[in-house]
Protein backbone atom coordinates (compact mmCIF):
# COMPACT_ATOMS: atom_id res chain seq x y z
CA UNK A 1 0.00 0.00 0.00
CA UNK A 2 0.97 3.73 -0.98
CA UNK A 3 0.59 6.25 1.22
CA UNK A 4 1.14 10.18 0.35
CA UNK A 5 1.49 12.31 3.29
CA UNK A 6 -0.46 15.31 3.41
CA UNK A 7 -0.30 17.60 6.63
CA UNK A 8 -1.75 20.12 8.09
CA UNK A 9 -0.82 22.67 10.66
CA UNK A 10 -3.21 24.54 13.09
CA UNK A 11 -1.41 27.74 13.79
CA UNK A 12 -1.81 30.01 17.05
CA UNK A 13 -0.56 33.00 16.49
CA UNK A 14 -1.49 36.14 19.02
CA UNK A 15 -2.13 39.26 17.36
CA UNK A 16 0.56 42.12 19.14
CA UNK A 17 -3.35 44.01 20.13
CA UNK A 18 -2.82 46.21 23.15
CA UNK A 19 -6.48 44.81 24.19
CA UNK A 20 -8.26 41.45 23.88
CA UNK A 21 -10.34 40.42 21.02
CA UNK A 22 -13.28 41.07 22.41
CA UNK A 23 -13.26 43.28 25.17
CA UNK A 24 -11.02 46.27 26.53
CA UNK A 25 -8.77 44.57 29.14
CA UNK A 26 -5.04 44.73 28.20
CA UNK A 27 -3.24 41.90 27.36
CA UNK A 28 0.19 43.79 28.69
CA UNK A 29 2.58 40.30 29.75
CA UNK A 30 3.17 40.14 33.43
CA UNK A 31 0.70 42.08 35.12
CA UNK A 32 -0.69 41.19 38.71
CA UNK A 33 -2.99 38.39 38.76
CA UNK A 34 -6.79 39.43 37.72
CA UNK A 35 -6.05 42.91 37.35
CA UNK A 36 -6.69 42.42 33.23
CA UNK A 37 -10.04 40.01 33.26
CA UNK A 38 -12.90 42.43 33.35
CA UNK A 39 -16.51 41.18 33.14
CA UNK A 40 -16.59 40.65 29.70
CA UNK A 41 -13.73 38.22 29.99
CA UNK A 42 -15.33 36.79 32.97
CA UNK A 43 -18.43 35.67 31.31
CA UNK A 44 -20.56 37.80 33.50
CA UNK A 45 -24.17 37.17 32.86
CA UNK A 46 -25.26 40.25 30.86
CA UNK A 47 -22.06 41.28 28.97
CA UNK A 48 -21.42 41.01 25.38
CA UNK A 49 -18.58 40.82 23.53
CA UNK A 50 -16.95 43.46 21.33
CA UNK A 51 -14.69 42.95 18.47
CA UNK A 52 -11.19 44.48 18.38
CA UNK A 53 -11.01 46.37 15.27
CA UNK A 54 -7.06 46.57 15.17
CA UNK A 55 -7.52 42.39 15.31
CA UNK A 56 -9.55 42.88 12.26
CA UNK A 57 -7.52 45.43 10.69
CA UNK A 58 -4.19 42.54 11.42
CA UNK A 59 -5.75 39.72 9.76
CA UNK A 60 -6.63 41.48 6.74
CA UNK A 61 -3.08 42.72 6.85
CA UNK A 62 -2.06 39.40 6.93
CA UNK A 63 -4.64 38.35 4.27
CA UNK A 64 -3.76 41.12 1.65
CA UNK A 65 0.46 39.40 2.66
CA UNK A 66 -0.16 35.91 1.44
CA UNK A 67 -2.98 37.01 -1.40
CA UNK A 68 -5.89 35.50 0.17
CA UNK A 69 -9.50 35.84 -0.35
CA UNK A 70 -10.80 38.42 2.17
CA UNK A 71 -14.40 38.16 3.31
CA UNK A 72 -16.24 41.13 2.76
CA UNK A 73 -18.96 39.51 5.47
CA UNK A 74 -17.45 37.58 8.31
CA UNK A 75 -19.14 36.27 10.81
CA UNK A 76 -18.40 35.10 14.32
CA UNK A 77 -19.97 31.39 15.47
CA UNK A 78 -20.29 29.87 18.45
CA UNK A 79 -18.83 26.21 19.86
CA UNK A 80 -20.16 25.14 22.58
CA UNK A 81 -19.04 22.78 25.04
CA UNK A 82 -18.65 22.64 28.66
CA UNK A 83 -15.07 22.88 30.28
CA UNK A 84 -13.93 24.68 33.32
CA UNK A 85 -11.48 27.35 31.73
CA UNK A 86 -14.28 28.45 29.63
CA UNK A 87 -16.94 30.91 31.38
CA UNK A 88 -19.65 31.26 29.38
CA UNK A 89 -19.71 27.63 27.82
CA UNK A 90 -18.52 28.32 24.33
CA UNK A 91 -15.82 29.82 22.24
CA UNK A 92 -16.31 32.60 19.84
CA UNK A 93 -14.38 31.24 16.57
CA UNK A 94 -15.13 31.59 12.87
CA UNK A 95 -16.31 28.91 10.75
CA UNK A 96 -18.59 29.12 8.04
CA UNK A 97 -17.56 32.59 6.96
CA UNK A 98 -13.88 33.09 7.85
CA UNK A 99 -12.12 36.72 7.80
CA UNK A 100 -10.14 34.83 5.18
CA UNK A 101 -9.41 32.08 3.07
CA UNK A 102 -7.19 30.10 0.67
CA UNK A 103 -4.20 31.80 1.44
CA UNK A 104 -0.96 31.08 -0.31
CA UNK A 105 2.86 31.56 1.43
CA UNK A 106 5.60 29.38 -0.59
CA UNK A 107 8.23 28.32 1.96
CA UNK A 108 11.84 28.35 0.28
CA UNK B 1 -48.77 74.68 47.79
CA UNK B 2 -50.81 71.99 48.50
CA UNK B 3 -50.07 68.18 48.36
CA UNK B 4 -52.43 65.94 45.94
CA UNK B 5 -54.14 63.53 48.03
CA UNK B 6 -52.28 60.28 46.87
CA UNK B 7 -48.70 61.00 45.47
CA UNK B 8 -49.10 57.09 43.85
CA UNK B 9 -52.29 58.00 41.51
CA UNK B 10 -49.90 60.60 39.42
CA UNK B 11 -48.44 59.98 36.35
CA UNK B 12 -44.57 60.68 35.40
CA UNK B 13 -45.18 63.53 33.81
CA UNK B 14 -47.05 65.33 37.12
CA UNK B 15 -44.46 63.65 39.50
CA UNK B 16 -41.97 65.78 37.82
CA UNK B 17 -44.12 68.88 37.32
CA UNK B 18 -44.80 68.47 40.88
CA UNK B 19 -40.99 67.70 41.95
CA UNK B 20 -39.96 70.29 39.77
CA UNK B 21 -42.56 73.43 41.44
CA UNK B 22 -41.52 71.45 45.35
CA UNK B 23 -45.41 70.21 45.92
CA UNK B 24 -43.57 67.07 47.23
CA UNK B 25 -39.98 65.57 47.44
CA UNK B 26 -38.93 62.30 46.46
CA UNK B 27 -38.77 61.14 49.85
CA UNK B 28 -42.17 61.50 50.15
CA UNK B 29 -42.71 60.48 46.56
CA UNK B 30 -40.41 57.18 47.86
CA UNK B 31 -41.51 57.00 51.21
CA UNK B 32 -45.29 56.90 49.75
CA UNK B 33 -44.58 54.16 46.84
CA UNK B 34 -42.55 52.02 49.57
CA UNK B 35 -45.92 52.08 51.64
CA UNK B 36 -48.08 50.60 49.06
CA UNK B 37 -45.33 48.31 48.19
CA UNK B 38 -45.93 47.08 51.90
CA UNK B 39 -49.08 47.67 52.08
CA UNK B 40 -50.32 45.09 48.82
CA UNK B 41 -47.72 43.37 47.65
CA UNK B 42 -48.44 40.08 49.70
CA UNK B 43 -51.67 40.09 47.49
CA UNK B 44 -49.80 39.80 43.83
CA UNK B 45 -46.21 38.39 44.80
CA UNK B 46 -44.94 41.07 41.90
CA UNK B 47 -41.61 41.74 43.51
CA UNK B 48 -38.55 39.96 44.20
CA UNK B 49 -36.63 42.64 45.98
CA UNK B 50 -37.50 45.80 47.78
CA UNK B 51 -34.42 47.83 47.93
CA UNK B 52 -36.21 50.48 51.18
CA UNK B 53 -32.76 51.90 52.33
CA UNK B 54 -30.91 52.40 49.30
CA UNK B 55 -34.46 53.88 47.62
CA UNK B 56 -34.42 56.68 50.38
CA UNK B 57 -30.99 57.60 50.28
CA UNK B 58 -31.00 57.82 46.52
CA UNK B 59 -34.24 60.06 47.06
CA UNK B 60 -32.45 62.15 49.87
CA UNK B 61 -29.56 62.85 47.36
CA UNK B 62 -31.90 63.58 44.06
CA UNK B 63 -33.77 66.19 47.20
CA UNK B 64 -30.49 67.99 47.70
CA UNK B 65 -29.17 67.68 44.15
CA UNK B 66 -32.72 69.86 43.04
CA UNK B 67 -32.08 72.16 45.20
CA UNK B 68 -28.68 72.71 44.00
CA UNK B 69 -29.27 72.99 40.47
CA UNK B 70 -32.40 74.17 38.72
CA UNK B 71 -32.75 71.86 35.68
CA UNK B 72 -33.12 68.63 36.84
CA UNK B 73 -33.86 65.91 34.49
CA UNK B 74 -37.29 64.75 33.88
CA UNK B 75 -37.13 61.42 35.96
CA UNK B 76 -35.09 62.58 38.20
CA UNK B 77 -36.55 62.06 41.58
CA UNK B 78 -38.99 59.30 40.82
CA UNK B 79 -39.02 56.16 42.02
CA UNK B 80 -39.13 52.73 39.49
CA UNK B 81 -38.88 49.63 39.02
CA UNK B 82 -36.36 46.75 36.91
CA UNK B 83 -37.14 43.15 35.85
CA UNK B 84 -35.23 41.13 38.07
CA UNK B 85 -32.49 39.96 34.58
CA UNK B 86 -31.26 43.61 34.47
CA UNK B 87 -27.73 43.35 36.52
CA UNK B 88 -27.59 46.29 39.31
CA UNK B 89 -24.83 46.62 40.97
CA UNK B 90 -24.59 44.86 44.67
CA UNK B 91 -28.46 43.93 44.20
CA UNK B 92 -29.46 40.40 43.97
CA UNK B 93 -30.23 39.56 40.11
CA UNK B 94 -32.22 36.60 40.09
CA UNK B 95 -33.50 35.92 36.86
CA UNK B 96 -36.41 34.47 38.14
CA UNK B 97 -33.73 31.46 39.02
CA UNK B 98 -32.68 29.46 41.88
CA UNK B 99 -29.86 29.17 39.40
CA UNK B 100 -29.35 32.99 40.39
CA UNK B 101 -30.91 33.06 43.96
CA UNK B 102 -27.29 33.69 45.11
CA UNK B 103 -26.09 36.02 42.30
CA UNK B 104 -25.37 39.62 43.50
CA UNK B 105 -24.06 41.34 40.15
CA UNK B 106 -20.61 43.55 40.35
CA UNK B 107 -22.12 45.87 37.93
CA UNK B 108 -25.26 47.88 36.41
CA UNK B 109 -26.81 47.03 33.26
CA UNK B 110 -27.24 50.07 30.85
CA UNK B 111 -30.30 51.29 31.04
CA UNK B 112 -29.68 51.02 34.81
CA UNK B 113 -26.51 53.35 34.36
CA UNK B 114 -28.90 55.53 32.32
CA UNK B 115 -31.70 55.76 34.67
CA UNK B 116 -29.37 56.33 37.71
CA UNK B 117 -27.67 59.15 35.68
CA UNK B 118 -31.00 60.08 35.15
CA UNK B 119 -32.01 60.47 38.48
CA UNK B 120 -34.31 58.26 38.91
CA UNK B 121 -34.96 56.02 41.75
CA UNK B 122 -34.47 52.13 42.03
CA UNK B 123 -37.05 51.05 44.06
CA UNK B 124 -37.96 47.45 43.54
CA UNK B 125 -36.70 44.34 41.35
CA UNK B 126 -39.97 42.63 39.71
CA UNK B 127 -40.71 38.85 39.57
CA UNK B 128 -40.04 37.36 36.17
CA UNK B 129 -40.72 33.98 34.05
CA UNK B 130 -37.37 31.96 35.29
CA UNK B 131 -34.75 33.62 32.51
CA UNK B 132 -37.94 35.39 30.90
CA UNK B 133 -39.53 32.11 29.50
CA UNK B 134 -43.51 31.63 29.97
CA UNK B 135 -46.60 33.97 29.61
CA UNK B 136 -47.87 33.81 32.33
CA UNK B 137 -45.85 34.24 35.07
CA UNK B 138 -46.05 31.00 36.44
CA UNK B 139 -42.62 29.47 35.79
CA UNK B 140 -41.35 31.23 38.83
CA UNK B 141 -39.05 30.70 41.06
CA UNK B 142 -40.16 33.00 43.56
CA UNK B 143 -43.62 31.86 42.93
CA UNK B 144 -46.79 32.86 40.66
CA UNK B 145 -47.86 36.51 40.15
CA UNK B 146 -50.93 37.10 40.57
CA UNK B 147 -53.18 39.56 37.79
CA UNK B 148 -54.36 42.83 40.27
CA UNK B 149 -57.64 42.73 38.30
CA UNK B 150 -58.41 39.18 39.24
CA UNK B 151 -56.30 37.21 41.28
CA UNK B 152 -57.18 33.92 40.14
CA UNK B 153 -55.81 35.16 36.57
CA UNK B 154 -52.16 35.30 35.39
CA UNK B 155 -50.91 38.57 34.51
CA UNK B 156 -49.23 37.48 31.50
CA UNK B 157 -45.28 37.13 31.17
CA UNK B 158 -42.62 37.44 31.27
CA UNK B 159 -42.40 40.58 33.10
CA UNK B 160 -45.75 39.52 34.37
CA UNK B 161 -44.45 41.17 38.10
CA UNK B 162 -44.20 44.56 36.32
CA UNK B 163 -46.83 44.69 34.57
CA UNK B 164 -49.03 43.69 37.41
CA UNK B 165 -46.98 46.38 40.03
CA UNK B 166 -48.01 49.08 36.99
CA UNK B 167 -51.91 47.87 36.99
CA UNK B 168 -51.79 48.20 40.78
CA UNK B 169 -49.63 51.18 40.95
CA UNK B 170 -47.07 49.93 43.15
CA UNK B 171 -44.48 51.93 41.17
CA UNK B 172 -45.33 54.56 38.31
CA UNK B 173 -42.94 52.87 36.00
CA UNK B 174 -41.12 49.53 34.87
CA UNK B 175 -38.87 47.96 32.96
CA UNK B 176 -39.37 44.94 31.25
CA UNK B 177 -37.85 43.27 28.20
CA UNK B 178 -39.39 41.33 25.38
CA UNK B 179 -38.22 38.37 22.99
CA UNK B 180 -41.12 37.02 21.60
CA UNK B 181 -43.88 39.27 23.58
CA UNK B 182 -42.66 39.39 26.89
CA UNK B 183 -43.67 43.14 27.29
CA UNK B 184 -46.83 43.26 25.01
CA UNK B 185 -48.71 39.91 26.36
CA UNK B 186 -48.77 41.18 30.14
CA UNK B 187 -49.23 44.82 29.25
CA UNK B 188 -52.32 43.51 27.54
CA UNK B 189 -53.11 41.34 30.60
CA UNK B 190 -52.76 43.68 32.96
CA UNK B 191 -54.77 46.60 30.75
CA UNK B 192 -51.26 48.93 31.31
CA UNK B 193 -48.95 50.44 28.00
CA UNK B 194 -45.90 48.66 27.04
CA UNK B 195 -43.19 49.61 24.40
CA UNK B 196 -41.01 46.98 22.71
CA UNK B 197 -38.54 48.81 20.85
CA UNK B 198 -36.95 48.12 17.77
CA UNK B 199 -34.39 45.77 17.77
CA UNK B 200 -31.11 47.42 18.81
CA UNK B 201 -33.00 50.67 19.69
CA UNK B 202 -32.29 50.49 23.39
CA UNK B 203 -28.63 48.61 24.98
CA UNK B 204 -28.88 44.96 25.70
CA UNK B 205 -25.50 45.45 28.05
CA UNK B 206 -26.16 43.76 31.48
CA UNK B 207 -29.77 42.34 30.67
CA UNK B 208 -28.94 38.53 31.20
CA UNK B 209 -29.43 36.90 27.48
CA UNK B 210 -32.38 34.63 26.70
CA UNK B 211 -32.03 34.89 22.61
CA UNK B 212 -29.93 37.37 21.86
CA UNK B 213 -31.44 37.77 18.05
CA UNK B 214 -34.90 38.83 19.68
CA UNK B 215 -34.28 40.25 23.41
CA UNK B 216 -34.89 44.13 23.60
CA UNK B 217 -35.60 45.93 26.32
CA UNK B 218 -38.49 48.53 27.10
CA UNK B 219 -40.89 50.34 29.34
CA UNK B 220 -44.06 49.30 30.69
CA UNK B 221 -46.31 52.48 32.55
CA UNK B 222 -49.83 53.54 32.61
CA UNK B 223 -49.72 56.00 29.57
CA UNK B 224 -47.87 56.18 26.33
CA UNK B 225 -46.51 59.57 27.66
CA UNK B 226 -44.85 58.17 30.27
CA UNK B 227 -43.26 55.46 27.76
CA UNK B 228 -42.27 57.88 25.99
CA UNK B 229 -40.21 59.98 29.05
CA UNK B 230 -38.76 56.73 29.75
CA UNK B 231 -37.80 56.05 26.61
CA UNK B 232 -35.80 59.28 26.20
CA UNK B 233 -33.06 58.46 28.94
CA UNK B 234 -32.73 54.65 27.90
CA UNK B 235 -32.63 54.59 24.18
CA UNK B 236 -29.22 54.96 22.26
CA UNK B 237 -25.89 53.71 21.33
CA UNK B 238 -23.89 51.94 23.09
CA UNK B 239 -20.42 50.67 22.37
CA UNK B 240 -20.61 47.88 24.86
CA UNK B 241 -23.67 46.42 22.97
CA UNK B 242 -22.44 45.65 19.37
CA UNK B 243 -26.37 45.52 18.29
CA UNK B 244 -26.92 48.65 19.43
CA UNK B 245 -28.04 51.16 16.38
CA UNK B 246 -26.44 54.09 15.63
CA UNK B 247 -29.09 55.84 14.66
CA UNK B 248 -30.34 59.41 16.91
CA UNK B 249 -32.98 58.98 19.11
CA UNK B 250 -35.82 62.08 18.88
CA UNK B 251 -37.28 63.50 21.56
CA UNK B 252 -40.23 60.92 21.92
CA UNK B 253 -42.28 63.78 23.74
CA UNK B 254 -41.92 65.68 21.20
CA UNK B 255 -44.14 64.64 18.64
CA UNK B 256 -47.31 63.08 21.22
CA UNK B 257 -49.41 65.61 20.17
CA UNK B 258 -48.85 65.51 16.56
CA UNK B 259 -52.84 64.76 14.73
CA UNK B 260 -53.83 61.52 13.52
CA UNK B 261 -54.72 62.99 10.08
CA UNK B 262 -54.16 61.28 7.08
CA UNK B 263 -52.23 58.07 9.24
CA UNK B 264 -52.86 54.99 7.62
CA UNK B 265 -53.24 52.01 9.72
CA UNK B 266 -53.18 48.39 8.48
CA UNK B 267 -55.13 45.65 10.02
CA UNK B 268 -53.95 42.08 8.80
CA UNK B 269 -56.58 39.94 8.45
CA UNK B 270 -54.79 36.88 9.21
CA UNK B 271 -55.08 38.16 13.17
CA UNK B 272 -58.79 38.77 12.94
CA UNK B 273 -59.37 34.76 11.99
CA UNK B 274 -59.59 31.66 13.82
CA UNK B 275 -58.34 31.89 17.54
CA UNK B 276 -59.08 35.07 18.23
CA UNK B 277 -61.19 35.51 21.30
CA UNK B 278 -64.75 37.61 20.06
CA UNK B 279 -64.51 39.97 22.74
CA UNK B 280 -61.17 41.01 21.50
CA UNK B 281 -61.93 41.70 18.26
CA UNK B 282 -64.80 43.65 18.91
CA UNK B 283 -62.90 45.74 21.16
CA UNK B 284 -60.27 46.15 18.45
CA UNK B 285 -62.60 47.20 16.51
CA UNK B 286 -64.31 50.07 18.39
CA UNK B 287 -60.59 51.07 19.36
CA UNK B 288 -59.66 51.47 15.39
CA UNK B 289 -63.22 52.80 14.65
CA UNK B 290 -61.81 55.90 18.08
CA UNK B 291 -58.57 56.14 15.59
CA UNK B 292 -60.32 56.90 12.42
CA UNK B 293 -62.59 59.36 13.80
CA UNK B 294 -59.74 60.95 14.42
CA UNK B 295 -58.71 61.42 10.61
CA UNK B 296 -56.87 57.86 10.60
CA UNK B 297 -57.70 55.47 7.41
CA UNK B 298 -57.94 51.62 7.71
CA UNK B 299 -56.68 49.12 4.89
CA UNK B 300 -56.65 45.24 4.89
CA UNK B 301 -53.00 44.46 4.71
CA UNK B 302 -51.80 40.50 4.27
CA UNK B 303 -49.13 38.99 6.23
CA UNK B 304 -48.75 35.99 4.49
CA UNK B 305 -46.06 33.93 6.59
CA UNK B 306 -47.07 35.32 10.11
CA UNK B 307 -48.72 31.84 10.90
CA UNK B 308 -45.18 30.80 10.48
CA UNK B 309 -43.79 32.55 13.11
CA UNK B 310 -44.67 30.41 16.10
CA UNK B 311 -42.86 27.57 14.95
CA UNK B 312 -39.75 29.66 13.71
CA UNK B 313 -39.55 31.21 17.04
CA UNK B 314 -39.38 27.91 18.81
CA UNK B 315 -36.81 27.34 16.60
CA UNK B 316 -34.40 30.13 17.07
CA UNK B 317 -35.61 31.42 20.75
CA UNK B 318 -34.67 27.84 22.49
CA UNK B 319 -31.37 27.47 20.54
CA UNK B 320 -30.23 31.10 21.24
CA UNK B 321 -31.09 30.12 24.62
CA UNK B 322 -29.28 26.97 25.08
CA UNK B 323 -25.95 28.72 23.78
CA UNK B 324 -26.76 32.08 25.97
CA UNK B 325 -27.51 29.66 29.67
CA UNK B 326 -24.57 27.61 29.03
CA UNK B 327 -22.27 29.96 31.46
CA UNK B 328 -24.14 28.59 33.86
CA UNK B 329 -22.75 25.60 34.92
CA UNK B 330 -22.11 25.96 38.75
CA UNK B 331 -18.27 26.91 38.34
CA UNK B 332 -18.00 30.67 38.64
CA UNK B 333 -21.31 32.36 39.46
CA UNK B 334 -25.00 31.14 40.63
CA UNK B 335 -26.41 28.00 41.82
CA UNK B 336 -23.83 24.83 42.79
CA UNK B 337 -25.05 21.35 43.55
CA UNK B 338 -24.12 20.01 47.42
CA UNK B 339 -21.33 17.77 46.96
CA UNK B 340 -20.34 17.50 43.58
CA UNK B 341 -18.65 13.81 42.77
CA UNK B 342 -16.42 15.13 39.58
CA UNK B 343 -17.26 17.65 37.12
CA UNK B 344 -19.57 15.91 35.07
CA UNK B 345 -21.49 15.49 38.13
CA UNK B 346 -21.27 19.42 38.96
CA UNK B 347 -22.42 20.28 35.63
CA UNK B 348 -25.29 17.55 35.72
CA UNK B 349 -26.84 18.29 39.11
CA UNK B 350 -25.99 22.17 39.22
CA UNK B 351 -28.11 22.64 35.89
CA UNK B 352 -30.37 20.23 36.86
CA UNK B 353 -31.21 21.07 40.27
CA UNK B 354 -30.64 25.19 39.42
CA UNK B 355 -32.77 25.39 36.48
CA UNK B 356 -36.71 24.77 36.53
CA UNK B 357 -38.66 22.64 34.03
CA UNK B 358 -39.30 25.25 31.80
CA UNK B 359 -35.87 26.93 30.90
CA UNK B 360 -34.79 22.61 31.02
CA UNK B 361 -37.71 22.09 28.01
CA UNK B 362 -35.69 24.89 26.22
CA UNK B 363 -32.23 24.33 26.47
CA UNK B 364 -33.19 20.47 25.34
CA UNK B 365 -35.01 21.71 22.43
CA UNK B 366 -32.90 24.55 21.20
CA UNK B 367 -29.42 22.04 21.56
CA UNK B 368 -30.76 19.42 19.73
CA UNK B 369 -32.02 22.12 16.91
CA UNK B 370 -27.99 23.20 16.96
CA UNK B 371 -26.16 19.80 17.27
CA UNK B 372 -24.12 18.78 14.21
CA UNK B 373 -25.91 17.75 11.42
CA UNK B 374 -30.00 19.72 12.65
CA UNK B 375 -28.26 23.24 12.37
CA UNK B 376 -29.36 23.24 8.41
CA UNK B 377 -32.46 21.59 8.92
CA UNK B 378 -33.81 23.74 12.30
CA UNK B 379 -31.77 26.94 12.94
CA UNK B 380 -30.69 28.21 9.34
CA UNK B 381 -34.66 26.79 7.84
CA UNK B 382 -36.03 29.14 10.74
CA UNK B 383 -34.07 31.89 10.13
CA UNK B 384 -34.88 31.45 6.43
CA UNK B 385 -38.88 31.69 7.65
CA UNK B 386 -37.94 34.91 9.75
CA UNK B 387 -36.40 36.58 6.30
CA UNK B 388 -40.14 35.97 4.90
CA UNK B 389 -41.57 37.41 8.04
CA UNK B 390 -39.80 40.51 7.73
CA UNK B 391 -39.98 40.78 3.69
CA UNK B 392 -43.82 40.70 4.59
CA UNK B 393 -43.92 43.50 7.09
CA UNK B 394 -41.57 45.78 4.72
CA UNK B 395 -43.85 45.42 2.19
CA UNK B 396 -46.75 46.26 4.34
CA UNK B 397 -45.14 49.56 5.65
CA UNK B 398 -44.88 50.25 1.69
CA UNK B 399 -48.58 50.60 2.21
CA UNK B 400 -49.69 51.68 5.97
CA UNK B 401 -47.91 54.04 8.72
CA UNK B 402 -48.95 51.75 11.91
CA UNK B 403 -50.50 48.30 12.07
CA UNK B 404 -52.85 47.66 14.56
CA UNK B 405 -54.48 44.11 15.97
CA UNK B 406 -54.47 42.05 19.00
CA UNK B 407 -51.72 41.50 21.84
CA UNK B 408 -52.52 38.29 22.67
CA UNK B 409 -55.51 36.10 21.44
CA UNK B 410 -57.33 36.24 24.84
CA UNK B 411 -57.82 38.15 28.24
CA UNK B 412 -55.92 36.99 30.80
CA UNK B 413 -56.39 33.23 31.84
CA UNK B 414 -56.65 31.50 34.74
CA UNK B 415 -53.78 30.66 36.86
CA UNK B 416 -52.43 26.92 36.28
CA UNK B 417 -54.80 26.61 33.28
CA UNK B 418 -52.34 26.06 30.54
CA UNK B 419 -49.31 25.33 32.84
CA UNK B 420 -49.23 21.58 31.79
CA UNK B 421 -50.23 22.66 28.57
CA UNK B 422 -46.78 24.12 26.96
CA UNK B 423 -48.26 24.58 23.38
CA UNK B 424 -51.04 26.38 24.15
CA UNK B 425 -49.39 28.82 26.41
CA UNK B 426 -47.05 29.54 23.19
CA UNK B 427 -49.70 30.04 21.52
CA UNK B 428 -50.07 32.84 23.98
CA UNK B 429 -47.70 34.95 21.41
CA UNK B 430 -49.18 34.28 17.92
CA UNK B 431 -49.49 38.05 17.54
CA UNK B 432 -46.41 39.38 19.19
CA UNK B 433 -44.06 36.92 18.27
CA UNK B 434 -44.13 37.64 14.25
CA UNK B 435 -43.30 41.16 15.04
CA UNK B 436 -40.04 39.93 17.65
CA UNK B 437 -38.77 38.00 14.65
CA UNK B 438 -39.10 40.41 12.18
CA UNK B 439 -36.90 43.56 15.47
CA UNK B 440 -40.05 45.74 14.54
CA UNK B 441 -41.06 48.07 17.56
CA UNK B 442 -44.16 46.74 18.93
CA UNK B 443 -46.76 48.20 22.01
CA UNK B 444 -49.90 47.48 23.59
CA UNK B 445 -52.19 49.65 25.61
CA UNK B 446 -55.68 48.99 27.02
CA UNK B 447 -58.70 49.70 24.55
CA UNK B 448 -61.44 47.84 27.18
CA UNK B 449 -62.73 45.06 29.31
CA UNK B 450 -64.52 41.66 28.35
CA UNK B 451 -67.59 41.25 30.49
CA UNK B 452 -65.13 39.33 33.48
CA UNK B 453 -63.99 43.06 33.89
CA UNK B 454 -60.35 41.78 32.43
CA UNK B 455 -58.63 44.13 30.44
CA UNK B 456 -58.24 44.21 26.33
CA UNK B 457 -55.04 45.15 24.94
CA UNK B 458 -54.44 46.76 21.37
CA UNK B 459 -51.03 45.55 19.75
CA UNK B 460 -49.60 48.61 17.16
CA UNK B 461 -46.87 47.51 15.29
CA UNK B 462 -44.56 50.58 13.63
CA UNK B 463 -41.89 50.76 11.27
CA UNK B 464 -38.19 50.24 12.03
CA UNK B 465 -37.14 52.91 14.41
CA UNK B 466 -40.69 54.78 14.39
CA UNK B 467 -41.89 54.60 17.76
CA UNK B 468 -42.34 58.00 18.16
CA UNK B 469 -45.40 58.02 15.90
CA UNK B 470 -46.24 54.74 17.47
CA UNK B 471 -46.37 56.36 20.84
CA UNK B 472 -48.11 59.60 19.22
CA UNK B 473 -51.01 57.41 18.20
CA UNK B 474 -51.48 55.65 21.36
CA UNK B 475 -51.16 59.03 23.27
CA UNK B 476 -53.91 60.54 21.04
CA UNK B 477 -55.84 57.35 21.69
CA UNK B 478 -55.37 57.95 25.00
CA UNK B 479 -56.84 61.65 24.90
CA UNK B 480 -59.86 60.83 23.88
CA UNK B 481 -60.46 57.39 26.30
CA UNK B 482 -59.41 56.30 29.52
CA UNK B 483 -59.07 53.03 29.81
CA UNK B 484 -55.69 53.24 30.74
CA UNK B 485 -56.17 55.75 33.96
CA UNK B 486 -58.49 53.02 35.05
CA UNK B 487 -56.93 50.95 38.20
CA UNK B 488 -58.46 47.60 39.68
CA UNK B 489 -61.09 48.46 42.70
CA UNK B 490 -58.78 46.82 45.07
CA UNK B 491 -56.04 49.40 44.88
CA UNK B 492 -57.88 52.20 43.68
Amino acid sequence: MEWETVIGLEIHAQLSTHSKIFSGSSTAYGAAPNTQASLVDLGMPGTLPVLNKKAVEMAIRLGVAIDAEIAPLSVFARKNYFYPDLPKGYQISQYELPSLAMGTWILR
Amino acid sequence: MSKPDSLTTLSLAQLRDGLQSGQFSSVELTEAWLARVAQFDGELNSFISVLHDDALAQARQADQQRQADSVASPLAGIPYALKDLFCTKGVLTSCGSRMLENFTAPYDAHVASQLKAAGAILLVKNNMDEFAMGSSNENAYYGAVKNPWNPAHVPGGSSGGGSAAVAARLSPMVLGTDTGGSIRQPASFCGITGIKPTYGRVSRYGMIAFASSLDQCGPMAASAEDCALTLNSIAGFDPRDSTSAQAAVPDYTATLNEPLAGLRIGLPRSFFAEGLEQVVASRIDEAVKTVEKLGATVKDIELPNAHLAVPAYYIVAPAEASSNLSRFDGVRFGFRCDNPQDLQDLYERSRWEGFGDEVKRRIVMGTYALSAGYYDAYYRKAQQVRRLIKQDFVAAFQEVDVIMGPAAPTTAFKLGEKSDDPVSMYLADIYTIPTSLAGLPGMSFPIGFDPQGLPVGMQLIGNYFDEARMLNVAHQYQQHTDWHQRVPERFA
